[in-house]
């Protein structure tokens, strides 16, 4: 019990992180950035290669940096931070004033693109990730809990709190909080609005990057396809948040991870059916409240 | 003379590319190097399907489905699980004489994907886009993972073997060039189907809600219908063609259906042109030859995931460059058409007054038609209507005045079923109307223009006329798919209504021009008729003369008397004093959410409140 509860803590706090990535850049752009879950899979994987001593890219043997863990994070993390920049950049700044079905189709596009070369950079197969040396399973409350999952939780309600903060109380996140409220009456304001996007996207990229950094270490593999169903989830989580709010976007990553644990656990049958779950409790929401569990409803403007 | 042999041979010539690609199409087989380029046909032919089906979702109605192939294995496991699962192993028929169950798993398949096509699309009549197209992409994943794992009814990863190949009586066709022909024709069948309902009130009801949704609705579209529709359509077209590869194929396991499939087949709607007829066929066909070839290359025989990419690639630059895709041919929503020159000889029109009002009117001038009480309208803390109340009488020009912010377009909206009233009653010839969606309001006699021009930019003018005659021109989706001459009849009966209206409003000759290419003018001019399309008793007109010049407002002037004169009852809101003061028979003056006068022209004029409420108190 307290071992899933745990566990279900730990894969929250990912789809948590993850989630508030789609969330502010929904919150600035008005789109779902199918991306996120390819920036997700590149974090891991430039945490991976600087960690590595000696790797394979694109088939051809490189030697590795064989950089000490903290450091092997941040080049992770801003190797996802440049893949947010460059998508952005390249493919959505074009259509900045176009309809909405472009832009989503574009993501997905993006999203196919950038897993082909993930598959094309680091094969079609997993890679392992080693294990950081957290030392073995503790005793709480009578369970035996994997230190890595509590590590992993902590790291993601920091990561959130901090994100949040700077959203809140400095410039830039005012600046953010501006652009999504009203692009023109910013513009007009003197914020350089495609800047604002740019920041918001590198942000987001870099907190989507430290989630696939975190899965890698928790499940031991890093895969070009790996974002896919995190990311599916974390769009889910961010729904259930009401898209937009980033704490309501981490609680919702912290309940899609608890719903199914506690389903694959308990429920029979369930860790077969585990990734239909959230999908489940998706259509569910939908289906009740069309606006989300926490959202508000838009009003329609003639 | 000339004119109609030039007419007969562009028709001619508009039915070469038709012609060619149906000998194409025949031939293929034939012409093909080998049983492989063959079955790569008919694959071709199968993703054809597939994108059209996906095409009158993304490109007709506007709405993004990632997760279409759900609705293909829904009809590739139908077949297989009753055909091999049930009456072989279950009920122990001989599979060689089993072809008379094909038909039987088609029409399973249409029902259970058309089901399912309704369950997806139900949350989308209240949910926003984006949350439709992360919702798609989860249904899709749960078909998927269920195909998987529900081990006793989908034999799992193995799948289903030993489907029976296509066949009649015993004579079995499995021939790659026999397949390939029994695809063919249910390619053709789903694209003249399409077709047909494509260019009627259903097609037209689809691009409209694309375009602009709320004017979809205040012609009288129900617009959530139709979404919904076009959901049980696309995926009814995709559960068909589900059932043809099962049999095709003669196994289905999950690997038939990756989850790129879904980006695939929507890639090739982009690629060919999303919202066009040809599109579709353009795009899968290219893909599908050139993944082909490019199997054979070593490149891609090491990387198979460039195949993928590559098409991402494409899809990227083009929404970029080129978002109409290579056939960016627009999509023709009628079959008929009225010559543009003029009216066809030897037929007599009828009258502009019988087409504006049609129905004898027995309600005599100056009796009360639509009567507004106490009406009021909150936003969150903020009171834009007090309690209004006013009347419509038959017979007469209402204006309606008011400085900015005074409430008038929130009493518009009201009046119109796009804004709920918070408090009052509306009442219209006896009956309650408040409440109402505005495609009801619209419906029961109530038209209306907007502020600011909103035609459906992507359509002809004549395409417009025929949206707003909706609610005479609808029917049964198979009916106009099979194209019965009852609803030919009707569409050229409003086209020709069209046309009158359109020579009444002063712009006959752009019945055939794209609505954008029009001037201000001449597209104010439309969206009146437009309204007037849909036979309203009262047509309420939101501003029509801003940003009109002195001459164009004067002509405007006489265009709405015309058509009080013609039998419809106008309410006018307008800042233009002359104008209103001019045509309106009466004038109600909103202030702050309130009237705060009413009476003729010259009463109001004289009313104090009214130059307070102007130009301030001191004046």
């Amino acid at each position: 019990m307290t071992q899933t509860l745990i566990n279900g803590l730990a894969v929250g706090g990912i789809y948590g992180l993850l989630a508030v990535s789609f969330s502010v850049v929904y919150g600035v752009l008005g789109m779902v950035n199918f991306a996120f879950g390819e920036v997700f899979m590149f974090g891991a994987f430039g945490a991976l290669v600087a960690s590595a001593a000696n790797t394979q890219i694109a088939g051809a043997d490189f030697a590795g940096p064989a950089l000490p863990q903290w450091a092997a994070i941040g080049v992770g993390l801003l190797v996802g931070a440049l893949v947010g920049l460059l998508i952005e950049r390249i493919a959505y700044k074009p259509l900045r004033n176009a309809p909405i079905l472009s832009m989503l189709i574009t993501a997905i596009a993006v999203s196919m693109l950038l897993r082909a070369v993930g598959t094309f950079l680091f094969g079609a197969s997993q890679s392992p990730v080693p294990a950081p040396a957290l030392g073995d399973a503790i005793s709480v409350l009578g369970a035996r809990v994997q230190p890595i999952d509590i590590v992993i939780f902590g790291v993601a309600v920091l990561a959130t709190a901090a994100f949040w903060a700077l959203v809140r109380f400095s410039p830039i996140g005012r600046a953010i909080r501006a652009t999504a409220q009203d692009k023109d009456a910013a513009r007009l304001m003197g914020i350089g609005v495609d800047k604002v996007i740019s920041t918001t996207f590198v942000l987001g990229s870099i907190m989507a990057a430290l989630a696939g950094i975190l899965y890698s270490q928790k499940y031991g593999f890093a895969a070009a396809g790996m974002g896919f169903l995190p990311g599916l989830k974390a769009l889910v989580a961010a729904v259930l948040g009401g898209i937009g709010s980033i704490p309501g976007a981490f609680v919702g990553g912290l309940v899609i991870g608890l719903v199914e644990e506690f389903a694959a656990g308990y429920v029979p049958q369930g860790s077969a059916y585990r990734d239909v779950i959230a999908f489940g409790v998706l259509v569910l929401v939908l289906w009740l409240r069309p606006q989300g569990l926490l959202g508000r409803r838009e009003v329609q403007k003639v | 003379m000339t004119t109609s042999t030039s007419a007969t041979s562009s028709r001619l010539l508009r039915l070469i590319p038709p012609a060619v690609l149906a000998i194409v199409a025949l031939l293929a087989p034939v012409l093909l190097p080998g049983d492989r380029w063959v079955r790569v046909a008919a694959l071709a032919l199968i993703y054809i399907a597939l994108a059209s089906g996906l095409n009158i979702l993304v490109g007709l109605t506007g709405l993004l489905d990632l997760g279409f192939i759900a609705f293909f294995i829904v009809g590739a496991y139908t077949t297989a699980i009753l055909t091999v699962r049930l009456f072989v192993d279950q009920l122990g028929f001989d599979p060689d004489s089993l072809w008379w169950l094909f038909p039987v798993s088609l029409v399973a398949a249409l029902l259970l994907a058309g089901i399912a096509g309704a369950i997806i699309g139900y949350p989308t009549l209240r949910a926003r886009g984006d949350y439709l197209a992360i919702m798609t992409l989860a249904f899709g994943e749960i078909v998927r993972i269920v195909s998987i794992n529900w081990i006793d009814l989908t034999g799992g990863s193995v799948g289903i073997r030993n489907i029976p190949p296509f066949g009649v009586g015993s004579v079995e066709l499995v021939s790659p060039a026999a397949n390939y022909y029994v695809v063919l024709a249910m390619v053709v069948v789903i694209l003249v189907a399409l077709a047909g309902v494509v260019a009627s009130p259903v097609g037209r009801a689809w691009v409209a809600i694309r375009e602009d949704e709320l004017v979809a609705s205040s012609m009288g579209i129900r617009t959530r219908r139709y979404k919904l529709l076009a959901y049980v359509c696309g995926a009814s077209i995709a559960g068909v063609t589900g059932v043809f590869f099962a049999h095709m194929q003669q196994f289905i396991n999950p690997d038939s259906f990756t989850l790129e499939d879904n980006f695939i087949v929507l890639s090739l709607v982009i690629l060919g042109g999303a919202g066009t007829y040809w599109g579709p066929v353009v795009g899968a066909t290219l893909w599908i030859f050139f993944q082909a070839i490019a199997r054979d290359w070593t490149i891609v025989q090491e990387h198979p995931e460039f195949r993928t990419g590559f098409l991402a690639l494409i899809v990227i630059v083009l929404m970029i460059l080129r978002p109409g895709g290579i056939v960016s041919r627009r999509l023709k929503l009628t079959r008929g058409s009225t010559p543009a020159e003029t009216k066809p000889e030897g037929v007599i029109m009828p009258p502009v007054e019988n087409v504006i009002t049609p129905a004898a009117d027995s309600v005599a001038p100056g009796t009360p038609v639509l009567v507004v009480d106490g009406v009021g309208r909150t936003f969150g803390g903020l009171t834009a209507l007090g309690s209004v109340s006013f009347e419509v009488r038959r017979g007469e020009i209402l204006g309606l005045m008011g400085p900015n912010g005074a409430g008038k377009s929130t009493l518009l909206n009201v009046l119109s079923g796009v804004t709920k009233p918070s408090r009052g009653t509306i009442t219209f010839r006896g009956e309650r109307i408040d409440g109402l969606e505005s495609d009801r309001v619209s419906v029961r006699g109530i038209a209306r223009t907007f502020q600011t021009v909103r035609l459906f930019w992507d359509m002809t003018v004549l395409e417009n006329m025929l949206v707003g005659a909706h609610e005479r021109l609808r029917g049964w989706v198979p009916a106009f798919a099979l194209r019965l001459p009852r609803h030919r009849h009707d569409e050229s009966a409003a086209l020709a209504e069209a046309g009158i209206l359109l020579e009444f409003a002063g712009v006959g000759e752009r019945r055939n021009d794209r609505a954008s290419s029009l001037s201000y003018d001449a597209q104010r001019r439309v969206e009146i008729a437009r309204a007037l399309m849909t036979r309203p008793s009262i047509l309420l007109l939101d501003e029509p003369a801003a940003g009109m010049n002195e001459s164009e407002t004067r002509e405007l002037a006489s265009l709405i008397t015309a058509i009080r004169d013609a039998g419809t009852d106008i309410v006018l809101i307008e800042h233009d004093m002359d104008l209103l003061m001019s045509v309106s028979d009466r004038i109600v003056v909103l202030d702050h959410g309130e009237v705060i006068a009413s009476g003729t022209p010259d009463e109001v004029r004289r009313e104090p409140a009214v130059l307070e409420a102007y130009l301030g108190s001191d004046a």
